[in-house]
């Protein structure tokens, strides 16, 4: 009998899911207590693993700490709505960050190790000689604004996900999530974070792998599922369906990559740089893998549920839980709702730990207590002080101001790519940058993202990140030119690996 | 098991699929979707090969030079 009339269909909790799931947190937790020992020796241990991580964890952590629920609810959706388009949503990401991984990521490790950076405003300040502080603070208020916004957003969509997925209040699904991610995060520091985005990479690929290839399956094939889609409608399955300023915007979502602090960190923590190749290798196959995984849930969802009211709430993000609901064991199911919240998991511990380390490393320690030496064992202390207060922080935001939290995270992943994607390329690969133009820079990236994305007509134009990263790259330029050039950038430029990449 | 309240609606859609198949409702896959699903995703692991194999051959003759 076929079904014309859209039904909506409901997801409930069922025991082996909620045991399935529960097995996933405790072996997160576990990872927290087993992190504890290592991450309290001191504040390069609890930021960035002691500079002594592996290869594959450094590939996994970075890819996943980049891809939150967007991923798996967000393109998933997209997919479902706007058909094969969406290939160009994730396609700029993988690119970007293949490219990153092997160019930039080497340079900031040898660098920051030579200068012992382990966090991205301490690489500036020491790239720049900035004695004053004035470019480690800008750098801090824009990180710790975008950074507090987004981990709340990541507990709001956590809260969600536990509604959706088992039946909780949201209030009590963000409490949840918010003392889960606090537990491991805060006991475990830098190596429990990327231990478990480990996990939670591998436990993401198998979900994205395996809900997809039964859903097409179930539907006699791809030509089946093509045709079909064919049918509903033409577009679908046409990836150019696109306008050339949309598909350009799409692309550029990858420009955000080099600027968001929680995934350039992890290319710091590798114990040896040249081992980033293959964490390059690694990483772009996971992300390829996921990302493609998620449009094809979406092209194979659509299939299924024809019609939108079909889904609960008439919500195009709630595709992939149902689509696996309905097609996966009540265990796999679990699998699949935990693989949601290691998207969530995996993006807001890392945005956690550097939010703290902005805190504890750049404001306390190299600002407020400059040229003091203070016992690393209280800055550890302190780091997880700070850790509880900023969940604390986040919660706040996400409970009473979840209108703000929204409006920030509109801007956080383009603010970031504009402000610090094209000054830290400059200052990693162009000997000319000045202090004053990395300054002029981040202000103007981050003022030309809000403009433009407040003003109706320029946004309908492009993706606000397009204009902001070509706006900051020139002003880094321009303010660079006017400026006197730096001292001693040879020595800073060997201690990124050898000359050869530079330009005078 | 399965964790749902309602009936699924999707059982059916291979049966119908199936009935589109037999009546040859299931033309070619275009080009174009072809290489954004399938040639696209790999060109970019290709990228990621290539790149990490040049900086790998970059870095031996550098040091080659500075010994």
């Amino acid at each position: 009998m076929i079904q014309e009339a859209p039904t909506s269909v409901q997801i409930a909790a069922d025991p082996y899911a909620v045991t399935a799931f529960l097995g996933y947190l405790a072996v997160v937790v576990a990872i927290g207590l087993f992190s504890r020992k290592f991450s309290s020796a001191g504040v390069s241990e609890f930021f960035v693993g002691g500079r002594r991580m592996n290869r594959i964890v450094v590939a996994l952590s970075a890819v996943v700490s980049g891809r939150s629920a967007w991923l798996l609810l967000g393109v998933t959706g997209m997919a479902y709505s706007m058909g094969a388009t969406a290939v160009w949503a994730v396609a700029g990401v993988a690119l970007a960050e293949a490219i990153q991984f092997i160019f930039y990521a080497q340079r900031l490790r040898r660098f920051s190790e030579k200068y012992n950076c382990i966090t991205l405003p301490d690489f500036f300040a020491a790239r720049f000689d900035d004695r004053n502080g004035i470019l480690r603070t800008v750098l801090v208020t824009v990180i710790l604004i975008f950074m507090v916004g987004y981990v709340s957003a990541q507990l709001v969509g956590g809260g969600k996900a536990f509604a959706a997925s088992f039946g909780l209040a949201p209030s009590a699904g963000i409490f949840l999530t918010a003392f889960i991610v606090l537990a491991y995060t805060s006991v475990g520091g830098f190596l429990a974070v990327s231990l478990t985005d480990t996990v939670q990479g591998f436990i993401m690929i198998g979900a994205l792998v395996v809900v997809p290839a039964i859903a097409v399956v179930e539907l006699g094939g791809l030509a089946p599922m093509v045709a079909e889609l064919r049918m509903l409608d033409p577009t679908l399955i046409d990836p150019v369906a696109l306008s050339a300023g949309v598909m350009i915007g799409f692309m550029g979502i990858g420009l955000g990559s080099p600027g968001n602090p929680h995934i350039i960190v992890r290319y710091m923590s590798i114990a040896d740089p040249a081992q980033l190749r293959v964490s390059a290798v690694v990483g772009t196959i996971w992300n390829v893998v996921m990302a493609w995984g998620a449009v094809f849930i979406g092209l194979a969802g659509r299939v299924y549920f024809p019609d939108v009211s079909m889904l609960p709430g008439a919500d195009t993000e709630q595709l992939y839980p149902v689509l696996a609901a309905q097609h996966l064991h009540p265990v796999f199911f679990g699998l699949v709702v935990a693989s949601i919240f290691a998207a969530i998991m995996s993006t807001a511990d890392s945005q956690l730990l550097v939010a703290a380390s902005s805190v504890v490393r750049d404001l306390y320690e190299k600002t407020l207590h400059r040229g003091e030496t203070i016992p690393q064992k209280r800055l550890v202390l302190y780091s997880r002080l700070i850790i509880v207060i900023l969940v604390a922080i986040a919660l706040v935001f996400g409970m009473l101001a979840e209108d703000l939290v929204f409006w920030l995270v509109l801007f956080a992943w383009a603010g970031l790519g504009a402000a610090i994607g094209p000054t830290s390329i400059l200052a990693l690969f162009w000997r000319r940058t000045t202090r004053a133009g990395v300054i002029a820079g981040l202000l103007t990236g981050t003022a030309v993202t809000i403009i433009w994305k407040m003003n109706p007509y320029l946004s309908s134009l492009i993706y606000e990140l397009i204009p902001a990263f070509g706006a900051a790259l020139l002003a880094t330029v321009i303010g660079s030119y006017l400026t006197q050039p730096p001292q001693d950038v040879d020595r800073m430029f060997d201690a990124m690996g050898g000359n050869r990449q530079g330009s005078s | 098991m399965l964790a749902k309240k309602n009936p699924p609606t999707f059982p059916d859609r291979p049966a119908r699929l199936q009935a589109h198949n037999r009546l040859g409702a299931s033309g070619p896959m275009p080009i174009s979707f072809i290489l954004a699903m399938f040639v696209l995703p790999l060109g970019i692991i290709g990228v990621a090969v290539i790149l990490a194999a040049l900086s790998r051959r970059a870095d031996g003759k550098q040091r080659g030079h500075q010994r």
